[in-house]
C-alpha cells in the first residue's frame, strides 16, 4: 500500500461513528441475514414487490424503445421492418401508449411503495447522492487509473447505480410529460402556446435516445459485464459479493443483527470499519508483522 | 466466469449490429414521377409516301358538301381538308390505318338508301346541296370508340398507361363520352409539338371547366397564362397525361407528396421564386409528414393524415401571401378544423410552416435540439470513458491475479 493509501484510509465520510438504531430496523436486518441450505451465507438486497417492479419496468421501457425509436427512425431498414412487424405506424403507437400507460402506473407504484412500506420507506436516505459518493467517485477514478490502492467502501447503493436510478427518473419523467403532451396537443394548446408541441416532439425524441444509450451503456456494463449482478431478478446477494461491493451495508447489517435481541431501544451501533483485521493486513506485511507481535487475545477491537 | 463472457459477446454483436443497421439507409425514396411523358410516336411499319393512298379516299371526301347521318339521325361532315396544316401528321398517315372498315371500297356496310345518293346525276339535274350518305355507326361516339382503338396498334405504350387511368375507369364503369385519344389529339389534326401547356389545360377545361375556372385563378394558373411559365404545373404534371388519375386513386393521394415535392424541392426553381426547398423534408420531420411517408412506402390503403394538397387547397392554391389562400395565418385554423375540429385559435402555431427550427423563429425548440445534441455525446461519452478505464483496471488484475496463480 502506497503511503498515501495508508493515511488516507479513514477519510471525512467515513469517520461515521455510528447511529441510533430502532427494534424494527434491527429485526428487518435480522432478517435480511440469512444462511442457505448448504451453509453459504447471503443477504436479502431487494423484496419482492421491488423485483417484480424492476420486471415491468424493463419489458415497458424495453417495448417503448423499440417502439418510440423505430418511429423515429423510420426511414432505416430495421426502423421500417419493426414498424412493419407490429403492423403498421397506426397499430406502433397504440402499443407504444399501452407499454407507457405500463411505465406510468408503474412509477406511481414506485413512488407508493417508498411512501408506504417501511422497509423501503427506510432506504430513500440511501437514495439521495451526497459528498461521500463524490469521494467514491474520485477514489475509484484514481483506482482506475492506477493511482492508488485504495477501493471505495460503498453503502446500499454505489455512486454509479445511482447515477443510473436518477438518470432514468428524470429521464422517465421528461419523457412522460413530453409523451402526454403529445397525445393530448388539443388540451395542451389551450394553457401552452402552439410551439410547446414541436418542442415536447423534440425533447422526447431526445431524451429516449439519451436513456436508451445510457442503459445500454452504464446500466449493462455495470450490472452484466462488471459483475453478472443478478440479485435485481434474485432479490440476493450472496456475502462475498457484498463484501465486494456494498461493505458498509454488510457491516450495518451484521451489527444491527447482532444487537436485536436487545431490551432496550433504541440502540446505539458502531459503524466505523476497523483497520487492524486480519484481512486488512493481509496486503500490508510490515503491519502485519507488527500484529503477530501482539498476543492474540489482545488484537483488538475485532469485527462483531 | 461464462456468462459474463457470453454475454459481453452478446452485448457487443447487438451494439455492432444495430449500429450497422441504422446507418444502413437501405430504403431508397422511391420517385415516382407522374409527371407527363414525352411525346412519343413509333414510325409506320411500311409506310409508303402516302400521297397516293390518301388520294384515293380523297377523290371522294375531298367534296365539301359530303355529309354523313348516323343511326340515330345525327350528321357529320365527311369532308376532309386536303391541306395539311403545319406541324400535323396526318400526312404521315394513310387513311386506313385509322379507318379500318373502310381500307376498301365500296366501305363495308355501307349500303346507301339508293343509288342516286352517289350516282346523283341519275335523278338530279345540277349536283345536290348537299349529298346524304348513310353511316353505319348508332352515334358519333360509337364511330370515335371505335376509330380510336386503332391507335393502339402504333401507340401501344400509351394504351398501356391509358389501361391505369381513371378516364378508362369512367368508361367501363358505362360513361360512353369518356375522353379517348381523338377526344384529346383531334382526329385529323393530330399534331407533334402542338400540343403545349396552356392547349392541354384547356383541352380538359372541355369536360373539367370548374376544376379550370378553379385553377385560373390560383398561383400557378396566373403564371401559367400571363407568362406561359414554364415551371408552374398544368393538369397533366401533376395528374398524369395518359394515365390521368385522381384523389379517388389510392396511390394518387400517397404519391402527391412527392408530384408537389418534385418541383418545391427543388432548389434552383424554388430560388426563382424565393420559395423555401425544404418543405418536403420539413413536412416529413412531422407528424403528418412521417405518418403519409410511411403509409406511401407500404402502399396502405387508406391515407388519413393530411398531405400537401389537404391544406393548401386542390387547385385553388394560392401563395400563403394571399390573404385567400387556405394557409394565410388568420384561415390556418378554420383549415386544421377539416380534420381537428375542436382546434383553437393557438393549435395552428403547433405546425411549424415548414421552417426547420431556428433561433429566431422558434428558440425554444432550437435551443432544446442544441442542448441535447451536446449533451448526448458528452453524457454518453463521459460514460464510455469511465467504462473503458474501469474495464482495463479490472481485467489488468483479473489478468495479474491469474498469473500470480
Amino acid at each position: 500500500m502506497s503511503e498515501e493509501g495508508k493515511k488516507k484510509v479513514e477519510t471525512k465520510a467515513e469517520k461515521r461513528m455510528g447511529r441510533f438504531i430502532t427494534r424494527s430496523e434491527a429485526i428487518e436486518a435480522a432478517n435480511r441475514l440469512r444462511v442457505a441450505l448448504d451453509g453459504s451465507r447471503y443477504v436479502i438486497r431487494f423484496f419482492l414487490t421491488q423485483r417484480v417492479e424492476h420486471l415491468i419496468l424493463l419489458v415497458s421501457f424495453t417495448m417503448l424503445g423499440v417502439t418510440g425509436l423505430s418511429q423515429t427512425f423510420y426511414d432505416t431498414l430495421i426502423g421500417d421492418y419493426i414498424l412493419n412487424l407490429f403492423g403498421g405506424i397506426d397499430s406502433i403507437r397504440q402499443v407504444h401508449r399501452v407499454f407507457s400507460f405500463l411505465l406510468g402506473v408503474q412509477s406511481i407504484n414506485h413512488v407508493w411503495i417508498f411512501l408506504f412500506n417501511p422497509v423501503a420507506y427506510r432506504q430513500i436516505s440511501k437514495f439521495w447522492p451526497n459528498w461521500s459518493d463524490l469521494e467514491h467517485f474520485f477514489q475509484t477514478i484514481k483506482l482506475n487509473l492506477g493511482l492508488s490502492e485504495q477501493r471505495p467502501r460503498f453503502d446500499r447503493y454505489t455512486f454509479e447505480e445511482k447515477v443510473d436510478y436518477w438518470a432514468l427518473v428524470l429521464g422517465t419523467v421528461i419523457m412522460g410529460v413530453t409523451g402526454l403532451m403529445q397525445w393530448f396537443p388539443m388540451l395542451v394548446t389551450e394553457f401552452l402556446p402552439g410551439w410547446a408541441i414541436p418542442a415536447a416532439r423534440a425533447l422526447h425524441k431526445w431524451q429516449a435516445i439519451l436513456t436508451v444509450l445510457a442503459i445500454m451503456t452504464w446500466h449493462f456494463y455495470h450490472v452484466v459485464l462488471k459483475t453478472f449482478n443478478t440479485s435485481i431478478f434474485t432479490g440476493v446477494m450472496t456475502i462475498k459479493e457484498m463484501k465486494e461491493e456494498h461493505p458498509a451495508e454488510l457491516l450495518y447489517l451484521e451489527r444491527a443483527a447482532a444487537i436485536a435481541g436487545s431490551k432496550k431501544w433504541p440502540v446505539f451501533i458502531n459503524l466505523q470499519f476497523e483497520e487492524n483485521t486480519p484481512s486488512d493486513n493481509k496486503n500490508n506485511p510490515e503491519k502485519k508483522a507488527k500484529m503477530q507481535k501482539i498476543p492474540r487475545n489482545e488484537r483488538q477491537p475485532r469485527r462483531n | 466466469m461464462k456468462i459474463r463472457r457470453v454475454s459481453f459477446i452478446l452485448l457487443i454483436a447487438t451494439f455492432l449490429v444495430l449500429i450497422c443497421l441504422v446507418v444502413n439507409q437501405g430504403l431508397d425514396a422511391e420517385f415516382q414521377s407522374v409527371l407527363a411523358q414525352e411525346f412519343q410516336t413509333t414510325p409506320i411499319p411500311g409506310s409508303e409516301s402516302p400521297h397516293e393512298d390518301t388520294s384515293k379516299c380523297l377523290g371522294c371526301h375531298s367534296d365539301p358538301n359530303m355529309v354523313g347521318r348516323f343511326q340515330d339521325g345525327t350528321t357529320i361532315s365527311l369532308y376532309v381538308d386536303p391541306e395539311v396544316p403545319e406541324g400535323a401528321i396526318r400526312h404521315l398517315m394513310r387513311c386506313p390505318i385509322c379507318h379500318q372498315s373502310q381500307r376498301t371500297y365500296p366501305h363495308k356496310n355501307s349500303r346507301q338508301a339508293s343509288c342516286s345518293v352517289c350516282h346523283w346525276e341519275k335523278t338530279h339535274d345540277t349536283k345536290p346541296e348537299q349529298l346524304v350518305y348513310n353511316i353505319y355507326y348508332p352515334d358519333k361516339r360509337a364511330m370515335s370508340l371505335q376509330v380510336t382503338d386503332s391507335c393502339k396498334k402504333c401507340h401501344k405504350e400509351k394504351f398501356a398507361e391509358m389501361a391505369d387511368s381513371a378516364h378508362l375507369e369512367i368508361m367501363s364503369d358505362g360513361n360512353r363520352y369518356a375522353p379517348v385519344c381523338v377526344d384529346c389529339h383531334s382526329s385529323h389534326e393530330i399534331a407533334y409539338g402542338m400540343l403545349t401547356r396552356e392547349v392541354v389545360a384547356k383541352i380538359c377545361s372541355e369536360c373539367h371547366l370548374a376544376v379550370y375556372t378553379s385553377y385560373q385563378s390560383s398561383v400557378h394558373g396566373v403564371a401559367l397564362e400571363q407568362e406561359a411559365n414554364p415551371d408552374v404545373p398544368t393538369c397533366g404534371d401533376c395528374h398524369g397525361i395518359h394515365r390521368v388519375n385522381g384523389p379517388s386513386n389510392v396511390t394518387f393521394r400517397a404519391n402527391s407528396i412527392v408530384t408537389c415535392g418534385n418541383c418545391h424541392s427543388d432548389p434552383q426553381r424554388m430560388e426563382r421564386y424565393s420559395i423555401s426547398s425544404d418543405v418536403l423534408t420539413t413536412y416529413k420531420e412531422d407528424f403528418h409528414g412521417r405518418t403519409v411517408e410511411f403509409f406511401r412506402k407500404t402502399e396502405e390503403t387508406q391515407i388519413t393524415k393530411a398531405t400537401c394538397y389537404d391544406c393548401h387547397g386542390i387547385h385553388n392554391i394560392r401563395s400563403p401571401e394571399d390573404d385567400a389562400s387556405t394557409v394565410y395565418p388568420d384561415n390556418l385554423q378554420h383549415t386544421c378544423q377539416q380534420c381537428h375540429p375542436e382546434a383553437d385559435i393557438t393549435f395552428p402555431q403547433a405546425w411549424l410552416s415548414h421552417y426547420a427550427p431556428s433561433w429566431e423563429k422558434t428558440p425554444v425548440l432550437f435551443g432544446v435540439n442544441l442542448f441535447y445534441k451536446i449533451l448526448i455525446p458528452t453524457v454518453i461519452g463521459g460514460f464510455g470513458i469511465y467504462i473503458l478505464l474501469d474495464a482495463r483496471r479490472r481485467i489488468f488484475h483479473a489478468a495479474k491475479a491469474r498469473r500470480k496463480k
